[in-house]
């Protein structure tokens, strides 16, 4: 025979024993059910990279373009942008006609034969203007180059 | 009883401990419960194959045993 004062001691234990255990299990699960319900929401929204089209990949940054960045030149009646600031300057040293060329053959991606028919000029002489100002743009960067 | 419940439940002594933040008894709480959250934070991954397969999530279960541990310390023994 047990004392009586153990043996309410003893259920009291086991009591708390079980209250400590549902409390662990009711958390846990709980906890389990948070996270499952948490995971089914981002799974909705959530796309890994790999399955983006591009296009999608292409919407996630903007690049910013800035007046001040890039150059704009007025050749005939087209409006050429230049943004690199070393082919710019570059650019501003040749003499008008030369740069002229330059832009509408490497910018405007145009023959020869359209610019000569443009600029009321013969073929060849739009040719020899290219090929020179391409060599002396050439020179110029690069002393630009050593110079840095 | 007595004999059947000592299987499943904590001794009285290790909850007072843990209860009251004793280290090693918050552990051996954590071992006890182990196996119970490994099956709550199983479930299905699937793999590049195409195939099903029942893992545990490492990153559930130490969420609930992160849960765990703070319920643990909020017990109070009545």
């Amino acid at each position: 025979m047990k004392i009586s004062s153990s043996d309410c001691d003893c259920e009291r234990e086991i009591t708390i024993q079980h209250q400590f255990d549902c409390v662990c299990r009711k958390a846990l699960r709980g906890e389990a059910s948070d996270y499952r319900r948490e995971m089914a929401r981002r799974a909705k929204y959530e796309v890994t990279f790999s399955e983006l089209s591009e296009s999608e990949m292409n919407r996630l940054y903007v690049l910013d373009e800035y007046e001040m960045e890039k150059r704009t030149y007025h050749v005939l009646d087209f409006d050429v942008e230049v943004k690199s600031e070393l082919i710019a300057e570059a650019l501003d040293a040749l003499p008008k006609q030369k740069r002229d060329v330059i832009l509408l053959a490497y910018f405007l991606e145009m023959s020869d034969a359209e610019i000569a028919r443009k600029m009321n000029l013969v073929r060849s002489t739009i040719h020899h203007h290219r090929t020179s100002s391409l060599k002396l743009l050439k020179n110029l960067l690069k002393e630009d180059k050593n110079n840095e | 009883m007595s004999k059947k419940q000592n299987t499943y439940l904590l001794p009285y002594p290790v909850i007072e401990a843990a209860a009251g933040g004793d280290v090693d008894a918050i552990n051996a709480v954590l071992k006890h419960y182990a196996g119970y959250i490994c099956t709550l934070s199983t479930r299905p991954f699937i793999d590049d194959a195409g195939t099903v397969h029942m893992r545990v999530d490492p990153e559930m279960r130490r969420r609930l045993e992160t849960k765990l541990i703070t319920r643990i310390l909020k017990f109070k023994i009545a």
